[in-house]
């Protein structure tokens, strides 16, 4: 109960008095307790839970492919994709080491391996064990060669994505791509919501509208063309940065505030222990 | 630690590392006229004060002067190491444009004596290597270092001494003294009402619409027979919004294992999926259905922006969840989500402090907590003495920063009504202001 309950706690009020502190101190000392708690630590629980993370997600993806759940075409495409880029990573774009080659026969073997076990299980004692020992031999060279392999490209200093190589090829013309299309079509969901908040149903909507259209024609060459219509005396960019500088700006400070103090409030109940949900421990 | 010197050279030589200091010339009893500078004639700095940084970890020092100059007037410093001067690594800058005394509170308070005066900062230097590549160093603390200032006016350039000093290190920022203590006053308030919250439990707390419907949006997904969506927006643990949004989550999680519906929670983070799983176990387990918990309800997709964004929106279409709650704080994926859940015909809850994102949310969620909402809610939720007293406390704190900012709009448009027509400045404010220094 005391490394549940209490020691969290207990974890929580230490880490949050010396950093408050820290906020106060301006030393060398107190800059490095700041970055071993937000750099060293920080990077190795983030390293260890990205594992727990892909584990999940290749589960997740895994247990749809295996019960038939709706969408599980896209899991599979997922898993594939998971794979080949994992793989991907591996070549590099210099000549490939010779230990990539050797990891890549073994790999074969094995698989050979697997698929004759599962044709021949329960058939023939003799020809089984040939085939285990086969398989065995197999995984021990194909992780020689794999430790082997990164030895020889240096993986373990410090290094980026090398240009040219198959994983950088597949992040610059596939990932980013994507990714791209994806935000792209945000405008058309703005397009849709502006849709909808624009009806003019109520009088707070109707100011809404009268505001954005007021906002949008002053941020458009349009609306500095208006201005100069003569007789008209229309400053719609002015307006509109009245708009944004005085009433909006006023009501995101408000919000800003309020939010800052909830944040000070929130700090406090976590670090005196009173709030624990975050814990799993309830009240 | 204050080091200050008059000036001691100002012949013209060529600017660069190892240029000497040459003749003296009498600095004027007043500044001259700024921006007023004769062709090929090179301003001198007057009143120069070189003085340790203050509130830092001894690894800057500070110019202070007084020049006239225009917009081709630049300035740089050098700092001698080991017999040699070394340029800093700061390009001469335009005089004109330098950071002033009297906007430089965290240094020199808010009535320095000479606000109008310029203020360098050195804090690197640069050297060559064995390869002739150049290395930035900083300052140490402990050290002596003399500097002087490098005056450039188009291609004449001078230097003036500006003096010696040892730089230390601070183990107490003034600057921060009125955080220190408005934060105090407000942790003294927040457990202040958190006492008396345990003493009186009946506290009033206003009614927050969004949190009201939390458990008709779980009984209608209950009733439907459909799954509860809970995203904790894109920010790791470390963001406030990210660790309130996952004590909502706890709450939401023990009326969902009440009513024995459905709860899927897709993460961004592996850390956030991590704590949500035990938060969410421990929900399940405090409700009396450790069987109804799915390990497997709560994953980790992605940490990338879009690809979490469209592989939700995709479970949202296949799973067709009847509530969702969008919590934390989000980005530009917060339209896409929210839209994708409208459009399937789910109750939306949404809570963010990311104010760019509030508008979507308000459009297209049925409910949103609007910033400090977010960060009510598990207190409001679990109607837990304490916790409600600290929201009180909060409420609180909050009029005793609107009453600051009335008060303090008031004197300023006084002080302007003042300083227009002349009125007050027959009064002595100065024990008002030493009152209020130590404070900035």
């Amino acid at each position: 109960m005391f490394l549940k309950r209490q020691l969290p706690v207990i974890l929580a009020f230490v880490a949050g008095m010396v950093l408050w502190a820290q906020f106060y101190i301006p030393s060398h000392a107190s800059q490095h307790v700041l970055e071993v708690f937000t750099t060293s630590w920080a990077i190795i629980i983030s390293g260890g839970a990205l594992v727990l993370g892909l584990l999940s997600a290749v589960h997740y993806h895994w247990t749809k492919v295996a019960l038939r759940r709706p969408g599980f075409g896209f899991s599979i495409v997922t898993l594939l994709t998971f794979g080949f880029v994992a793989a991907a990573g591996w070549f590099p774009a210099k000549p490939v080491p010779w230990s990539l080659w050797v990891s890549l026969v073994f790999l074969g073997i094995a698989a050979l391996v697997f698929v004759s076990y599962l044709f021949r299980r329960g058939r023939d004692p003799a020809a089984m064990r040939l085939l285990t020992a086969a398989g065995l031999l197999a995984s021990l060279g194909l992780l020689g060669a794999l430790v082997i392999y990164p030895m020889q490209l240096k993986m373990f200093t410090p290094q980026t994505i090398q240009p040219y190589s198959l994983f950088d090829w597949i992040f610059l013309h596939v990932f980013v791509a994507l990714d791209a299309t994806m935000f792209s079509l945000l405008a058309f969901f703005i397009a849709s919501a502006a849709f909808r908040a624009f009806r003019a149903r109520t009088p707070e909507a109707t100011a809404l509208l009268i505001a954005g259209c007021i906002v949008m024609l002053g941020r458009v060459p349009v609306g500095e063309w208006l201005g100069k219509i003569p007789h008209t005396q229309i400053d719609l960019p002015a307006i509109a940065s009245w708009i944004l500088n005085e009433p909006n700006a006023a009501a995101q400070r408000g919000i800003l505030l309020g939010v800052i103090l909830s944040q000070v409030a929130i700090s406090l109940r976590i670090i005196f222990g009173i709030e624990r949900t975050y814990m799993g421990g309830g009240d | 630690m204050l080091a200050v010197c008059a000036m001691a050279a100002c012949a013209q030589q060529p600017a660069g590392p190892g240029a000497g200091i040459e003749a003296a010339s009498a600095a004027p009893a007043t500044s001259p006229p700024r921006e007023v500078i004769p062709e090929g004639v090179v301003p001198v700095p007057h009143d120069v004060v070189l003085m340790d940084r203050p509130n830092d970890a001894g690894s800057a020092a500070l110019v202070v002067f007084s020049m006239a100059g225009n917009e081709a007037t630049r300035i740089g410093a050098e700092v001698l190491v080991d017999g040699q001067w070394q340029k800093c690594v700061l390009r001469p800058q335009r005089v004109d444009v330098l950071p002033r005394v009297g906007k430089s509170a965290a240094y020199f308070g808010w009535s320095p004596p000479n606000p109008n005066d310029s203020v360098l900062t050195v804090d690197r230097y640069l050297t060559l290597d064995d390869h002739g590549e150049l290395v930035t160093n900083d300052l140490e603390p402990g050290h002596t270092y003399a500097v002087r200032l490098v005056v450039h006016q188009g291609d004449v350039s001078r230097s003036f001494d500006a003096g010696e000093v040892t730089l230390h290190e601070d183990w107490f920022s003034t600057a921060g003294m009125n955080n220190l203590v408005s934060c105090v006053v407000f942790a003294l308030i927040i457990l202040g009402f958190i006492l008396a919250a345990r003493r009186n439990p009946h506290l009033f707390i206003r009614r927050i619409q969004g949190l009201e419907a939390v458990d008709e949006a779980i009984g209608r997904a209950t009733e439907m027979g459909k799954p509860v969506l809970h995203i904790n927006g894109l920010d790791p643990l470390s963001t406030l919004s990210t660790l309130a949004a996952v004590n909502i989550l706890g709450r939401i999680a023990r009326k969902v294992a009440n009513y024995d519906s459905t709860l899927l929670v897709p993460c961004f983070d592996p850390v956030v999926m991590t704590v949500s799983q035990e938060v969410v176990r421990n929900a399940y387990l405090e409700a009396g259905r450790p069987d109804s918990y799915r390990e497997d309800h709560i994953f980790f997709l992605t940490d990338q922006q879009f690809s979490y964004t469209a592989s939700t929106c995709g479970i949202m279409m296949r799973e067709r969840p009847a509530a969702i709650f969008l919590l934390g704080y989000f980005y530009a994926e917060s339209l896409m989500l929210a839209e994708t859940g409208n459009s399937i015909g789910a109750i939306q809850i949404a809570g963010t402090d990311a104010q760019a994102q509030l508008p979507f949310f308000i459009t297209t969620c049925d409910y949103t907590l609007i910033g400090e909402e977010l960060y009510a809610a598990s207190a409001y939720l679990s109607r837990e003495p304490m916790l409600l007293g600290s929201l009180k406390g909060q409420d609180v704190g909050k009029a005793f920063v609107m009453v600051i900012i009335v008060v303090g709009t008031l004197l300023a448009t006084i002080g302007m009504f003042a300083a227009q027509h002349g009125f007050g400045q027959h009064f002595n404010w100065e024990w008002l202001n030493q009152l209020l220094t130590p404070l900035v």
